[in-house]
């Protein structure tokens, strides 16, 4: 664990609710982002980020936490999701690909996969309105770009222009990611039997 | 030099290719491109699966707030906090409750007494957060629902002295409770929408207001010139502030009427005109390419199909030709 995650662990150890609120709201996407990966739900998403916080706020004490506290909480909230699913026995290719999470590069990737999500998601917040909202029209709404069009009062050259320049700030994102990625990928097919 | 490097991309090809919107030859060039080196279809498989899989989790993401979700924690961690706080062992616990329950009580009314007082004086207001959709439903049982980050509010003595919304910003479904006595409308920028009976959607933006019909009549007027349309179902009409003019676009339909009838055409493009002949005579109309997009405004009911026919013309100044098998064309003269 790095000095100043340790830090930010021993004051949550010692009740500091300033520095546990500041942790929380820094991070809390990016683990809320992770339960929704595995339980396609806002609400239980966001339920089971929470129970692991109140977990670590209350017996901090009593908890040993080796490689990192992110790291630790990530793998609490992928376990807390993996036995939701499976109590429910729903989805059974999902409880299937994911299995039980003992691999500490496997973990190492979701949340270097989640980070790197965040980052797009950020990218799009980030577009200029008119061309988040053709993005988001063309891309969630699943609205033909001649309907976007006709609904903004605009051409469809400039809803293509629009959809083009959210492209091109998302890939500049990944750009910056794929090396980290390969690096990551190489490591783990070395790992491999 | 990297070949695929961000620049050297077809973002035109790639576009197109990932909103569906390929015209054939389009498709082939983008094939041409992808079989032309490993690397193009590397960079593009690696933009496919990015719009396909790697934004697919952003309305998770835009739809939470760490803000009230925080609250949300923080109220629990309170109810454990208290829990553990210690009690003086001479105290009754009971006996401490009621004070506290009665103190609890008198606070709740004063609270509840206050908002209605509130209620009573300022005019209520609704707005759905950024990610959020919200449905309300107003006194008179009308039901509006709020896409993200639009604005409304209820003009004072809503459902008393009036029946009118004043629309701020953003898109809004109006599904309307019928009342003869007082009539709905809303207030967008220049115009107001008045209700005879409907569903529909208003989209109010900086410059432009969108208005779309799924059910009954509204009619939309323009404050500055004085200016109406009544718009039917099926009928849209987008508003300018800036040119301060109309565009409706669509074509009324007489849904209870078992006899077909001619709608009346608003700005209405040829080739819908010619649908529309074809639909009520069951006479086939072609309307040539050139003249297409030519906007006809007419009331033609209760007319034979040749005279109808000699007034698009006369009034757009062109001319049909009929052909051996009775296709009536429309062109230029």
């Amino acid at each position: 664990m790095d000095a100043v995650e340790q830090n930010i662990w021993i004051q949550i150890r010692n009740k500091n609710t300033v520095v546990f609120e500041k942790f929380y709201k820094q991070h809390y996407r990016a683990f809320y982002l992770v339960a929704c990966k595995y339980l396609r739900n806002g609400n239980e998403a966001e339920e089971v980020v929470n129970d692991v916080f109140m977990k670590i706020w209350e017996d901090g004490s009593e908890i040993q936490i080796d490689i990192s506290l992110k790291s630790y909480i990530y793998k609490a909230i992928i376990n807390r999701c993996l036995n939701i699913i499976q109590k429910s026995k729903r989805q059974t290719i999902l409880q299937t690909g994911y299995g039980q999470i003992n691999n500490e590069a496997y973990e190492s990737r979701q949340i270097e996969e989640n980070e790197l999500k965040i980052k797009l998601f950020n990218a799009i917040d980030n577009l200029p309105e008119q061309c988040r909202k053709v993005f988001m029209m063309s891309r969630f709404d699943d609205m033909k770009q001649h309907d976007i069009a006709n609904q903004l009062g605009i051409s469809v050259k400039t809803v293509k222009n629009h959809i083009t320049r959210a492209l091109k700030d998302l890939n500049k994102i990944i750009e910056i990611f794929t090396t980290i990625f390969l690096l990551i990928k190489n490591f783990l097919t070395g790992l491999g039997p | 030099m990297n070949s695929t490097s961000a620049k050297n991309l077809p973002w035109d090809l790639i576009t197109g290719s990932l909103c569906n919107s390929l015209s054939a030859e389009d498709d082939l060039r983008l094939r041409q491109w992808l079989d032309s080196d490993p690397s193009n279809r590397a960079a593009y498989d690696k933009l496919h699966e990015m719009w396909d899989k790697g934004v697919e989790d952003y309305n998770f993401y835009r739809l939470t707030d760490e803000n009230k979700s925080w609250e949300k924690l923080r109220t629990n961690l309170a109810f454990e906090n208290n829990r553990k706080i210690p009690v003086h062992k001479s105290y009754n616990k009971k006996f401490l409750f009621y004070p506290f329950a009665a103190v609890a009580a008198v606070l709740l009314i004063v609270f509840l007494g206050f908002i209605y007082i509130s209620s009573k004086s300022r005019p209520a207001e609704y707005m759905a957060e950024r990610g959020e959709q919200k449905s309300v439903i107003l006194t008179d049982g009308t039901t509006v629902t709020l896409m993200q980050t639009a604005h409304i509010k209820l003009l004072k003595g809503y459902n008393k002295e009036n029946r009118t919304v004043i629309l701020n910003y953003g898109r809004v479904m109006f599904d309307i409770a019928q009342q003869d006595e007082i009539p709905f409308l809303v207030k967008a920028g220049d115009i107001t929408v008045k209700d005879i009976g409907t569903t529909f959607t208003i989209d109010k933006g900086s410059d432009t207001v969108f208005i779309e019909v799924a059910s009954g009549i509204v009619e939309v007027s323009n404050n500055i010139t004085n200016e109406f349309r009544k718009l039917t179902a099926g009928m849209s009409l987008a508003y300018s502030t800036t040119s301060q003019t109309f565009n409706v676009t669509g074509i009324e339909e007489v849904i209870q009427d078992p006899k077909p009838e001619l709608p009346v055409f608003i700005n209405t493009p040829l080739s819908k005109v010619a649908t529309a002949l074809q639909k009520t005579y069951g006479k086939t109309v072609v309307v040539n390419d050139s003249i297409e997009n030519k906007k006809l405004t007419a009331k033609l009911q209760d007319m034979e199909f040749v005279t109808a026919l000699e007034i698009i013309c006369e009034s757009l100044d062109l001319k049909y030709t009929i052909t051996a098998d009775s296709l009536y064309i429309l062109g230029k003269k």
